[in-house]
């Protein structure tokens, strides 16, 4: 394999390094988001029973 | 004599007080609350929102299909990223960088949507303990 190829292999590696360090943290985001949108759900008493739990997929 | 005088002044002293006491609860009463603004503003912001995350969806759609099916198999390991063309593998490379920049624009939207949210609950949280 020759260096050039080799080396955009490197940066492939890093950019999916960082897109997937990138992608846990707006995991980690989305699901608090979630935890705090149903809690306004909750609190504001709409819906009732049907939108417990109801997620917003992003 | 004085005392009498005395006595005038802290009967009108007690009128005013009276009046006021009157004047206050009619201003009370008749006094209108002005709307709230801020579920204006709020309207905007989900606006915004919507057109946001209708961006992104766009974006994303945009995006070279066969290239995603690519980036799919590489990820699952159904090819093999040394046996691919070194065009093909910088291309790999920017769809990458282009996704990081759209979830990091994602994160950032989430997390103002998380602020106006906890906002909310804030807001019903003081309206429930009035």
């Amino acid at each position: 394999m020759n260096e050039e190829k080799k080396l955009a292999i490197e940066k492939f590696y890093e950019a999916k390094q960082e897109y997937e360090g990138k992608e846990k943290i707006f995991n980690e985001i989305n699901i608090k988001y979630n935890r705090a949108n149903k809690t306004l759900r909750e609190a504001q008493n709409i819906g009732g029973k049907e939108n417990e739990g109801e997620e917003i997929t992003r | 004599m004085r005392e009498k005088k005395s006595q005038d002044n802290s009967l009108s002293i007690q009128k005013v007080s009276i009046l006021e006491k009157i004047s206050s609860y009619f201003k009370a009463l008749f006094h209108k609350k002005p709307k709230i603004e801020p579920q204006k503003e709020l309207t905007e912001i989900e606006k915004s929102k919507n057109n946001f995350w209708k961006n992104i969806k766009l974006e994303e759609k945009l995006e070279d299909q066969e290239l995603l099916e690519l980036q799919r198999k590489v990820a699952t390991k159904e090819i093999n990223i040394e046996d691919l063309e070194i065009e093909e593998i910088k291309r790999l490379t920017e769809l990458y960088k282009r996704q990081t920049e759209r979830i990091v624009r994602k994160i950032e939207e989430v997390e103002a949507e998380a602020e106006i949210i906890n906002m909310k609950i804030s807001r019903l949280k003081g309206e429930n303990i009035e």
